[in-house]
């Protein structure tokens, strides 16, 4: 009991202190918030701002400098200040190298105030971390690289990235966020030997989709061997555009390996070309659900004009085929205004036989999800219209 | 002096075991608390070094499908269901399973969300019960509702799962509101190592308002007034904060708690989703998930977050307190029981964590590759049964001696697929 107590009394007293030394952190942040103090020239700001930041100390300054839940200018602000206050060798010490768990935490610190500080020994001490064995290490360094605006900082990442350092996707969002463009340092990436690479070069390409030509960079690596490449390929195909996009795209709906084929309907349905729908209907008889469900998600994407195409996959000899295109057009809105006009009698008869196919294709569900739908005026006419029409209703039999 | 007697012997020896126990129990306590501290500090670190901006705006992080089983939960569940659709995270899907509620949840989920019946053909490739409709909402195409027959929490779970399309699951509760980087948080981890990190799970809090409580402001906060509700309120900051951080750390987490809880979706179907033969689905799935990649040396963690990601209601009264934990207990025990073989070792491991691996190791040769982790389930089990709270620690006696007797195949048969998983020439069935 004795001891529980005095636990509890020790977590209650190391609160206290905690509060009490970050009081003055919490006034100094709230006075760096003085708009008054972003009109001054720089000199005369950074005086003040030190002024403001002297009576604190240089641990208490290092771990807001180092907090990412600080705001961004307010981190910034501090990190300037422990720069000019000449913390810097004392960081690049730290930052250099670690020895424990305690040291290496202090060297990522280390890192981001040197980073935020825009300090001209980060990018060295960075590209020492990247080679450090330690992945947390590595880890931080990849995401501190990714807030510089060097060119130089974006080559050490996309070293990582075709050299295995560290997980491909953490270094591709760094490249991603890149603050610079870096186009030209990606596309490389494309002729790569390692599919790794030209996975992520083909991925990464789509933030700059604004740039002309890029849909005939892409095309060659639909045909590439790894499927992983043609996916990606194809996927910024549709983000893209261009006069390749939609070929390159359509011959990738018959690959072998399913996930190109859904990535391909989808990048189809990025295009938003309604004339494209003949194209990925017959997915919707894929033998893979995920596939038919990229199918399914294209056509709806395509718009109500792809219903032509759509219908006569009501028929279709493969039960998924058929559910799946009374799906689409339930999707689509066009079931709820056909059996509404059927009801009023204003539908040809053309329209009450696929009406019919829909309601034998999607089952009692979608009739009953239908009926549940429409307007209360109309459920009644509709009941009578789907006696009429022998459909059978949801929940019987 | 009287000379000593035999019930004097006796007593004496029962009272220094009693005192063994005890001193065992807390001397495992206070080494929790110490490795819970270093870990706590650990994620602590990271967390002020990630990049939570980016994370939260990258395309390259991984989508999940957020499920939420929904059981007579008028009261929060549009709290609940709010605070999910708010969450701050790149790409995800809310899916609410009313599990054939008798009270108004479906009423005031169509009111609010203006949900629309919709016939979805679904895979099945999890058993659950039948869905009655599922609805889409007008409002937020991120949200879908499933009406269903009451089958439980796990039935709801799988029904969920059949429907989600993400490869990320977070399994979450109908009566807990969360915060909006709580699956930020969550997937902060799971993202930088998928290939590893099956499961990530983490703090809630416990309040009589948890609509009110996650809505406040960060900072200090006032205890609520009800001493139960308190009470339960540290003791799940216990839970998390000593002993599952220290679980996470050593590699055996005993529960993904089922408020919140990240799973691969892969992991989850391909050992049949959650089990509806259990009481408390969230212990079962851990246990069974561990079981499984041990068994098949393959990487597997299980992570715990230091973090409060909601606030959930607790129960109200002490009858019902004491039927939550006893459920709880209950549950161990029989997750432990039905293991392939926990062991007479393994069984006697408990409650003590720290070389529970090896016990087994020799005691039956033909089935060593198996029973080299059977002493990390018991002392798991141990561990959580000598930590709930002070009124059920006499429970963790109880299954300490209740672990052993069987070996029986309850795993391997969760894991056959199931009878109502209709194949159709290699397809699932969609109808």
């Amino acid at each position: 009991v004795c001891l529980w107590t005095g636990l509890s009394g020790l977590t209650l007293v190391e609160r206290a202190l905690h509060d009490r030394r970050w009081a003055p952190v919490r006034d100094a942040l709230a006075r760096l918030r003085d708009p008054a103090l972003h009109t001054l020239p720089a000199a005369e700001r950074a005086r003040r701002v030190d002024a403001l930041l002297a009576p604190l100390g240089a641990r208490t300054l290092d771990r807001v400098a180092a907090d990412s839940a600080v705001p961004g200018w307010a981190a910034e602000t501090v990190a300037a200040h422990l720069v000019r206050r000449g913390a810097v060798e004392r960081l690049a010490r730290s930052a250099s190298a670690h020895r424990g768990a305690a040291a290496k935490w202090r060297r990522v610190a280390a890192l981001r105030i040197l980073v935020r500080a825009r300090h001209g020994r980060a990018l060295e001490l960075l590209e020492r971390a990247l080679a450090d064995p330690d992945r947390e290490v590595v880890g931080a360094a990849v995401g501190l690289l990714g807030m510089l605006d060097e060119r130089r900082a974006a080559r050490l990442l996309l070293g990582a990235l075709t050299g295995g350092t560290y997980a491909p996707s953490r270094v591709a969002t760094a490249l991603d966020h890149f603050p610079v463009p870096i186009l030209d340092l990606i596309r490389p990436l494309l002729r790569h030997p390692a599919p790794v690479a030209r996975f992520w070069g083909a991925t990464l390409l789509a933030r700059y989709r604004e740039t002309p030509g890029l849909d005939a960079e892409l095309a060659p690596l639909v045909r590439d061997p790894d499927p992983g490449v043609r996916k990606a390929a194809v996927e910024t195909l549709g983000l893209v555009g261009g006069p390749e996009a939609a070929p390159s795209a359509r011959a990738l709906l018959g690959d072998p390996v399913w996930y190109v084929r859904a990535h391909a309907a989808r990048a189809l349905g990025d295009l938003r070309r309604r004339d494209l729908a003949a194209a990925v209907t017959p997915l919707l008889a894929d033998r893979e659900w995920w596939v038919r469900l990229a199918a399914k998600e294209t056509l709806e994407a395509m718009g109500p004009a792809v219903w032509p195409d759509v219908v006569p996959y009501l028929s279709h000899a493969d039960r998924f085929a058929r559910n799946g295109a009374a799906e689409v057009l339930q999707n689509l809105g066009l079931l709820d205004t056909w059996i509404v006009e059927a009801a009023r009698g204003l539908a040809p008869p053309e329209r009450l036989q696929v009406l019919r196919q829909a309601a034998g294709a999607g089952e009692a569900g979608l009739l009953g999800a239908l009926r549940e739908r429409v307007e209360p005026g109309f459920r009644q006419a509709v009941d009578q219209l789907v006696a009429e029409l022998g459909f059978q209703r949801a929940g019987e039999g | 002096m009287a000379a000593e007697g035999p019930l004097h012997v006796l007593l004496q020896g029962i009272v220094l075991v009693c005192a063994a126990y005890l001193g065992t129990v807390y001397v495992l306590f206070l080494g929790l608390i110490a490795v819970g501290a270093v870990e706590s500090a650990v994620r602590a670190r990271e967390r002020r070094a990630e990049r939570y901006d980016v994370l939260a705006t990258s395309r390259f992080t991984i989508p999940v499908s957020v499920i939420v089983p929904a059981y007579n939960e008028e009261v929060v569940i549009l709290p609940v269901v709010r605070s999910l659709l708010a969450l701050e995270y790149p790409e995800f899907e809310v899916i609410v399973v009313n599990d054939g509620s008798r009270d108004r949840t479906l009423e005031l989920l169509e009111r609010e969300f203006r949900l629309i019946p919709r016939e979805v053909f679904f895979r099945r490739v999890l058993a659950c019960e039948p869905v009655r409709a599922i609805y889409r909402s007008a409002v937020d195409p991120r949200l879908t509702v499933v009406d269903k027959g009451n089958g439980g929490k796990a039935d709801a779970l799988n029904c969920g799962i059949n429907l989600a399309r993400y490869r990320y699951l977070c399994c979450v509760d109908g009566d807990t509101v969360y915060v909006r980087d709580a699956l930020l948080k969550g997937m902060r981890l799971a993202v930088r190592d998928p290939a590893t990190v099956l499961g990530v799970t983490s703090h809630v809090a416990i309040s009589r308002r948890p609509e009110a409580a996650a809505a406040a402001e960060p900072g200090p906060a006032r205890p609520d007034r009800s001493l139960l509700t308190s009470f339960q309120h540290l003791d799940y900051l216990r839970a998390f904060f000593n002993n599952r951080l220290a679980w996470s750390r050593w590699g055996f987490m005993l529960c993904a708690v089922g408020a919140f809880a990240i799973w691969r979706r892969d992991v989850v179907r391909d050992l049949g989703g959650f089990s509806r033969a259990f009481t408390c689905e969230d212990i079962e799935l851990t246990f069974r998930v561990h079981e499984r990649h041990l068994r098949e040396r393959r990487p597997c963690q299980v992570l715990c977050l230091p973090d409060t990601v909601g606030t959930t209601e607790g129960p109200d009264r002490v009858s019902r307190l004491v039927s939550q934990r006893a459920r709880w207990q209950r549950v161990i025990t029989e997750t432990v029981w039905h293991s392939p073989a926990t062991g007479r070792w393994g069984s006697s491991a408990s409650p003590t964590t720290s070389s529970g691996r090896s016990w087994r190791r020799s005691s039956r040769p033909s089935r060593s590759r198996r029973s080299r982790w059977h002493g990390v389930w018991a002392c798991s089990g141990g561990a959580r049964s000598a930590c709930c709270s002070g009124s059920l620690r006499s429970n963790g006696i109880l299954t300490t001696v209740a672990i052993r007797l069987q070996d029986a195949g309850c795993y391997e048969q969760l894991e056959k697929p199931s009878a109502s998983r209709r194949e159709i020439g290699g397809r699932e069935s969609a109808l």
